[in-house]
């Protein structure tokens, strides 16, 4: 039998469920699957205190990204713009409600969702508080990731300004650069973040006495 | 640094959601570090799957029937289906736009069809033509590709809310809300096919290259 505590010192890839044992790394370092390459986990000393930073920092520009708009556009005199808000509204009311909904989901409240997630998970390991929840919020965290979709959004805006290239002026808003700073930082936080090595900082901190 | 890879005798499972390695204890059984519920492959039957992938299919039916996008310019209506619209772009000379549309809204979506229903065909009767490594690399690629398909739904979310002139309009179609719906239920099937049925097979059934690294 392997104890729960050696199981803690195992990782299965996700790429291809090979399972590896986790090792000692210096700080810095990456360990990848030897069977398809795939990064299993990485040694950063720092990275809860980074982490925390950056999802602070990724608050402001979602803030941003909210309330400002992503393009505005000029027209034989006539000027529209659109924000993640105006979006949501214009679907719902010409009947379009589980797309207004689907939407809303994935680019509105997904990414808030984790953010202030992000943002309370690395404080309460940083500062050793409130065990329990941030158990809590570990799970709920990879239940609400799949349904995350920004940086797709992203790509959408810029197909959609590429069709209307030639039409109209186009201005790029606040938002949009907004959008970009903030799609950047997560990718950046989920890559020396996963869920993998935040457990395993939970249980460094939490448990292991 | 390549790492080793870890000999088990035992049979671990991959919890999803949170990754801890657990037992495989031959029933239903709670991950010990999230009490989510993990599912063998011993007695799992990817039926949630199945019915969440067959609405998914049928909703894409009438998603590339029905109009995605209609553009009315001085009081004059075109509509256009997602293929349609792949088509326009193309002979409008908009090359990567119209390659974009056409593997975000055409090829992402009947790629993840094809492979969660090989995947749960041959759970259930399993052939080992394709070995349990390959199958695994499938489930990865869907997993990757899937958030792709949501782009025309976003682009037409975004057109509509912005082309709202007094000559010119751009109003979502039908096809939307059917799009959203097939997206939405292929996400619930990915999220519910049990892993774990891939190596259903392993004993007694050859693959061996595969069930060494148990
Ligand atoms: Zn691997
Ligand atoms: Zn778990």
């Amino acid at each position: 039998m392997i104890t729960d505590r050696e199981l803690d010192k195992l990782i299965i890839c996700k790429k291809c469920h090979k399972i590896h044992e986790v090792e000692q790394l210096e700080h810095g370092e990456i360990a990848t699957c030897s069977y398809c390459g795939t990064t299993l986990y990485s040694c950063d000393k720092d990275s809860i205190k980074k982490a925390f930073a950056l999802s602070l920092a990724s608050m402001i520009f979602l803030i941003l990204t909210n309330f400002f708009p992503l393009v505005q556009i000029d027209f034989l005199g006539s000027e529209q713009y659109v924000t993640i808000f105006k979006t949501m509204v214009t679907l719902s009311s010409e009947g379009f409600w589980f797309v207004a909904l689907m939407v809303s989901v994935l680019i509105f409240i997904s990414p808030i969702v984790i953010v202030m997630i992000h943002i309370m998970l690395f404080g309460l390991i940083y500062f050793k508080r409130e065990k329990e929840l941030a158990r809590k919020l570990l799970i709920f965290l990879g239940y609400i990731l799949p349904w995350h979709m920004s940086d797709i959004f992203l790509i959408s805006i810029l197909v959609a300004l590429v069709k209307l290239i030639g039409f109209v002026q186009i201005n790029i808003g606040i938002a949009f650069f907004s959008l970009v700073a903030f799609v950047i930082i997560d990718l950046y936080i989920t890559r020396v973040m996963p869920m993998h090595t935040l457990w395993f900082n939970y249980q460094k901190v939490f448990e292991d006495e | 640094m390549s790492n080793k890879i870890f000999e088990s005798k035992e049979d671990l499972l991959r919890c999803p959601l949170c990754e801890a390695v657990n037992y495989d204890r031959g029933r239903l059984t709670k991950c010990r570090r999230c009490h989510s519920s993990l599912y063998s492959y011993k007695y799992f039957k990817n039926e949630k799957s199945v019915a969440f992938l067959i609405t998914a299919i049928i909703a894409y039916i009438p998603a590339n029937i029905y109009p995605m996008m209609i553009t009315k310019n001085f009081g004059h209506e075109i509509s256009s289906t997602i293929l349609g619209g792949v088509i326009l772009l193309w002979q409008q000379g908009s090359y990567p736009i119209s390659l974009i549309i056409l593997f975000a809204s055409i090829f992402v979506p009947i790629v993840k069809f094809v492979i969660l229903l090989y995947l749960i065909i041959n759970a259930k009767y399993p052939k080992q033509e394709v070995s349990n490594s390959t199958k695994k690399n499938m489930y990865y690629l869907a997993e990757i590709i899937g958030p792709w398909s949501m782009i025309d739904v976003f682009v037409v979310a975004i057109l509509a809310s912005l082309i709202h002139l007094k000559s010119v309009e751009i109003i979502a179609g039908n096809a939307a809300t059917a799009f959203a719906l097939s997206v939405f239920f292929t996400l619930l099937a990915a999220q519910s096919f049990d892993i774990g049925s891939i190596e259903k097979h392993k004993e007694g059934q050859g693959d061996s290259r595969d069930s060494k690294t148990r």
